[in-house]
């Protein structure tokens, strides 16, 4: 029977790097993760499958969340996913959602670890400072450069992080001409243009492929292993050690617990097994609303509200990244037979955002504002081509004036995007519970989200979105809008399990370990008590490469090879 | 979503057969079925093809409906709301000139058309139709439609690489 020192529940981004750093340390770990083992040669640029049927997300009729939202009048909505269709799953597979993600990668700055001092208290928010620095941060930042592998080119602009290195590791992806265009109109406009770093290997490195400018990289599994995702990047290597055991297909449904220390994790197999592990150190990964799901799930009698939850912070303060996005229209009829062809130049990426305004002054105050990424329309035809089944006056279209519309939105004409990210705040209205009435297929409760929008976040992505728009239209742009609004991105999303020093207001220590309990610690983006302006990710990997170090400090000095797996 | 499901209700879903998958996504369906029929017509309305567009009876637009219909990731209410939709249709159909859909002269479907897309359902219901038959066009041909890659040449549309070998569902 096998010995585990770390039992880490989850896959993905939260997990990888506590499974490669303990791994390569010297301990046995075990990797428990619900998806299924996917890899390089299991991805294909299918969009039925992957957009259209959502095959790496559950069924909603076998595992949902409960979703509820505020009416007008503060009265509750209550709708299942079953019966709305809203999709909180991500991506349940080994190194989860970060196969699918964009690998927009950017670091958090100074500022946002210190929101509440730099700007004072929001009403009706819980804004707070972390109670670790930029600084206490920034080695790990770097550690995924190179480990993860970013690529990407420092340049000078007034909300520039300090560094401890001069330059990525790794330089910019091949870049659409289009970044021309877009460096050109932000002259103009005396903004500052940033190469926007990347989590996508330019050339063979690491170990791993490079790019191969696929043209479907967000919500795509990566078929050449340039992407940074969880498994490529870092698992796969602890695996490599013979000391990491990852299990796919099975889903841990609780955590058993005695007064100080969780003494081992449930799980039902491949084939529906109810089966038990116990080890040294437990890590619970699954992404911020399974987590909190899990925790609550593991009630008992020591911890009859939920572990880590004595003081009821448990699933509070969720976030995701506030904003929205917005776009324009480049029409072949404006533009040169130059112009043309490199506005339809594909493969190769935009790389550009925007930070100028990552802390901006209105009515005489500071506001913390965010981050603008620019990118071109997803390719996937099917999507693009139901956006242009309604006309301008919002009739539905058919017959030849469909068939025209589709023709000039594919071949005379090319819309450009932006997304933006700004804080979510953390208030008590938004947060994750679980709902006892509604069960997924193995009879275990449900999460359940209650989703509330700051005022201020929407008044933040407004004036950044006119900013944005301001770009589009210097660039050339026609038919801009954009769309900023409350409604949560699922795929970012973030707290519920905060981290600081006081117990009372915090579920997690600074170390990311459960306050009260001496091994059980949470490394997905659960423990993020504001998210910052950018996309969570490197902050994700980043702060799991500082919690590997912490249980290896605690770690230090005992036995390995502590653990077993056994039938229930 | 939301509202499209308030509006289903219960009645036969003729169409729906035992989930199953297979690399053959989009094979023939049986054309007597009377919702297959009005589908069927319902697509040469919305998109009848011709200046450089492909018809639906090329994509194999109806035959990917069949396979809709099999796939176990569609949402048995969105199979029940197709088939129900063809049905509130030749309902109207019937009320307003005396024939089902599909038996009506050209000008009349339009006008069938152009009411239901005004009444909630049938907005919902079109926009479901349409966004299949989008994927026939659209979808790469191990599915069984798009042949010949019609739909993606008449739009000079270029497919992602790896493409799927044998359909994932
Ligand atoms: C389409 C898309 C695009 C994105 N683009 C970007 C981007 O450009 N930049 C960026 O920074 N971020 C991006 N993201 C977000 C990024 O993927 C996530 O922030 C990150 O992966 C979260 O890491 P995590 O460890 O918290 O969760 P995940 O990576 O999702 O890992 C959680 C894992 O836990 C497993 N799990 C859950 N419950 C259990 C259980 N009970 N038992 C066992 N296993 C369980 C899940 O199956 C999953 O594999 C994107 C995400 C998506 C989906
Ligand atoms: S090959 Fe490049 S573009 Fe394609 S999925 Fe991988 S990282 Fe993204």
């Amino acid at each position: 029977m096998k010995q585990y020192d770390i039992c880490i529940v989850g896959s993905g981004a939260g997990a990888s790097p506590v499974a490669y750093e303990l791994s390569r340390a010297g301990y046995r770990v075990l990797v428990l993760e619900k998806g299924p083992y996917l890899t390089e040669k299991d991805f294909t640029k299918d969009e039925i499958a992957v957009s259209r049927r959502s095959i790496y997300t559950p069924r909603l009729r076998e595992e949902q969340h409960v979703v509820e939202t505020y009416d007008s009048d503060g009265s509750i909505d209550r709708v299942t996913a079953a019966e709305s269709g809203w999709n909180f799953w991500n991506g349940s597979m080994v190194g989860g959602s970060s196969n699918l993600m964009s690998g927009y990668f950017h670091r958090m700055k100074p500022v946002d670890f210190r929101l509440r001092s730099a700007f004072g208290p929001v009403a009706g928010a819980n804004v707070v400072d972390w109670p670790i620095s930029y600084d206490d941060m920034e080695p790990y930042f770097t550690k995924v450069e190179q480990l993860v592998g970013v690529s990407g080119r420092v340049v000078e602009h007034p909300f520039q992080e300090r560094r401890s290195t001069k330059d990525f590791p790794f330089p910019p992806t091949w870049e659409q001409p289009i970044s021309g265009w877009f460096d050109t109109a932000c002259e103009t406009l005396g903004y500052h243009s940033i190469p926007t770093p990347r989590a996508v290997l330019p050339f063979d490195a690491l170990g791993r492929s490079g790019c191969s400018y696929s043209n479907f990289c967000g919500s795509y599994g990566c078929a050449t292993g340039a992407k940074g995702n969880a498994r490529a990047a870092l698992l796969e290597k602890a695996k490599a050690t013979g000391r990491c055991d990852i299990l796919p297909n099975v889903f841990v449904y609780r955590l058993d617990a005695d007064r100080q220390h969780v003494t081992a994790a449930h799980y039902f197999d491949a084939d529906g097994r109810p089966r038990t592990v116990t080890a040294g150190t437990f890590v619970v990964a699954a992404q911020a609303i399974e987590s909190v799901r899990l925790l609550f799930n593991s009630r008992n009698d020591f911890h009859p509200d939920g572990l880590g939850n004595a003081n009821g912070q448990l699933g509070k303060n969720l976030i995701f990244s506030a904003g929205g996005s917005g776009q324009g229209r480049f029409e072949f009829a404006r533009l040169n037979e130059r112009q043309r062809f490199e506005l339809m130049t594909r493969g190769a990426f935009v790389n550009r955002s925007l930070q100028e305004w990552y802390v901006y002054h209105q009515n005489g105050r500071a506001v913390k504002g965010g981050t603008i990424d620019f990118l071109f329309e997803h390719a996937n035809p099917v999507s693009r081509a139901l956006r242009e089944l309604y006309d301008d006056d919002g009739n539905l279209l058919w017959g030849r004036k469909l068939q025209a519309r589709l023709e000039h939105a594919f071949t005379a004409s090319r819309i450009f995007a932006f997304e933006v990210f700004n804080d979510w705040m953390p208030t008590d209205k938004c947060f994750v519970s679980v709902d006892e009435s509604v069960k997924d297929k193995w009879g275990v409760p449900v999460g359940k989200i209650r989703l509330y929008g700051h005022p201020q976040d929407i008044e933040v992505g407004n004036y950044l979105a006119e900013k944005a728009e301001s770009v589009l239209r210097q660039m050339g742009a026609v038919e801009i809008e954009s769309d900023i609004s409350s409604a949560p991105p699922p795929n970012l999303v973030a707290g519920g399990c905060r981290f600081g020093t006081d117990p009372e207001h915090s579920v997690l220590d600074p170390n990311c370990k459960m306050h009260g309990i001496d091994n059980l610690y949470v490394s997905d983006a659960s423990f993020m008590p504001t998210g910052g302006s950018v996309p969570y990710t490197w902050t994700i990997y980043a702060n799991a490469f500082r919690v590997a170090d912490a249980i290896m400090a605690a770690l230090k000095g005992r036995e390995t090879g502590y653990n077993n797996v056994k039938d229930s | 979503m939301i509202n499209r499901r308030t509006l289903l209700f219960g009645g036969a879903a003729l169409l729906l057969l035992p989930a199953e998958s297979g690399a053959e996504y989009a094979r023939p369906v049986t054309m007597h079925a009377e919702p297959y029929q009005t589908i069927a017509t319902v697509h040469r309305d919305l998109f009848p093809g011709g200046g450089g567009a492909p018809s639906p009876r090329l994509l194999k637009a109806i035959d990917y409906l069949g396979g809709v219909m099999r796939d176990p990731y569609v949402d048995d209410d969105d199979k029940r709301f197709l088939t129900n939709g063809a049905r509130w249709l030749n309902e109207q159909a019937r009320k307003d000139y005396g024939y089902a859909y599909y038996r009506l002269p050209p000008e009349q479907r339009q006008q069938v058309l152009q009411k239901a897309s005004g009444l909630v359902w049938g907005d919902n219901w079109l926009w479901s139709v349409l966004s299949y038959l989008f994927e026939a066009l659209l979808s790469d041909p191990v599915y069984g439609a798009n042949t010949h890659e019609a739909g993606w040449r008449w739009l000079r549309y270029e497919p992602g690489y790896p493409r799927p070998k044998t359909p994932l569902i």
